[in-house]
């Protein structure tokens, strides 16, 4: 059996990409770049939107990228049952798309910030990306942006049940110090921090990495349990994505949250 | 034929932190009398159209579907006809 194909769209301007395709590889994907200008392959379980300055982010961070043949391909694999993460400029991008609702902006105060920070988990989820983070655990992970400030017309509240993780010490003045967030089906994941640079103690911190192996698990149907992790009793609403998304569906519990797979049925690493 | 200039503000109430930003470097220089408002972006476009009604329509499109994210920003748009 060969195992889950994972593609990073490389846009014009991301410097992340190897990093999130070394950090898939480590969870167990078959990771691979995939040019944005190219429409996305069908036979992927998972797609990464990686960190950088897509388009130089003229204009608005993401705006350019989010019209790719790549990202408008999202929908579909999310339709399918894949996976989605957009890290940092992969989160506007995502954004952009209407993947995600809101807006990300420039930090407040203004600058660019580069440092560790602690975001906790703050819901009990049973989204495939927080397979092996639990409600209350805290992750390590390095931040490195000067749009990253999250904000929706609604406030904190909108967003409430889908944001998975907040900023200990809010590091650029998002609403309710959201550092990420997950569509109404809990395959699409955009993170401001970056996990993939938190992937191996080496560089200061392997937190990041439990989300890619948790990703891993639940396209390969892994039922092993992993320590510290409780079964999740509910889990993010369903479906509904729209263009320029402003608000969210209230949650709806799914215990399927990776269903229907092309490629990853009975993958075991 | 007419000239299109869409000027993109940051909608009212919502922060803007590049102002205060370019507000505090000109009180470094001494512009005390000065208040920067907002920060926004221009855009000029040329389009081949019968109108200026056409011309400010077709903006409002790229604006609605791209160029303008509601949650944070508003625009507003100035069309001549080019001789």
């Amino acid at each position: 059996m060969s195992n889950p194909r994972a593609a990073v769209i490389v846009f014009p301007g991301s410097n992340g990409d190897r990093d999130l395709l070394e950090v898939l590889r480590t969870a167990g994907f078959d990771s691979f770049p995939h040019p944005s200008g190219q429409p996305l392959p069908d036979d992927i379980a998972l797609a990464g939107l990686p960190g950088g300055f897509s388009y130089g982010d003229y204009w608005r961070a993401g705006m350019l990228a989010s019209q790719e043949s790549a990202v408008r391909g999202l929908a579909g694999l999310v339709g399918r049952g894949g996976l989605v993460i957009g890290v940092c400029n992969g989160f506007q991008i995502l954004v952009e798309a209407g993947l995600l609702p809101g807006a990300l902006s420039y930090n407040d105060p203004a600058g660019f910030r580069h440092r560790w920070v602690t975001v906790r988990c703050t819901l009990e989820t049973d989204s495939p990306w927080f397979r092996n983070v639990p409600n209350g655990a805290t992750l390590r992970l390095p931040i490195a942006h000067g749009e990253g400030s999250y904000f929706h017309p609604g406030g904190f509240d909108a967003v409430a049940s889908h944001a998975p993780l907040l900023y200990e010490e809010n590091p650029n003045g998002s609403v309710g110090d959201v550092a990420a967030l997950l569509d109404d089906t809990g395959r699409v994941l955009g993170i401001m921090p970056h996990p993939e640079r938190a992937s191996d103690l080496d560089l200061g911190s392997a937190d990041g990495l439990r989300l890619f192996e948790g990703a891993y698990r639940a396209v390969t149907r892994d039922p092993s349990p992993v320590a510290g992790k409780k079964k999740a009793s509910s889990l993010q609403p369903p479906a509904s994505s729209k263009k320029k998304a402003t608000s969210l569906q209230p949650p709806v519990s799914s215990k399927k949250p990776v269903d229907t797979l092309p490629s990853a049925t009975g993958v075991q690493r | 034929m007419f000239r299109v200039e869409l000027a993109v503000h940051p909608r009212p109430g919502v922060k803007d932190p590049q102002a205060e930003a370019v507000q505090e470097s000109l009180a470094r220089l001494g512009h005390r009398a000065v208040t920067v408002d907002a920060v926004g972006r221009l855009l000029s476009l040329t389009i081949d159209c019968a109108t200026a009604d056409e011309a400010e329509r077709i903006t409002s499109d790229l604006c609605d579907q791209l160029l303008v994210n509601p949650s944070l920003e508003t625009y507003s748009v100035s069309v001549g006809e080019v001789a």
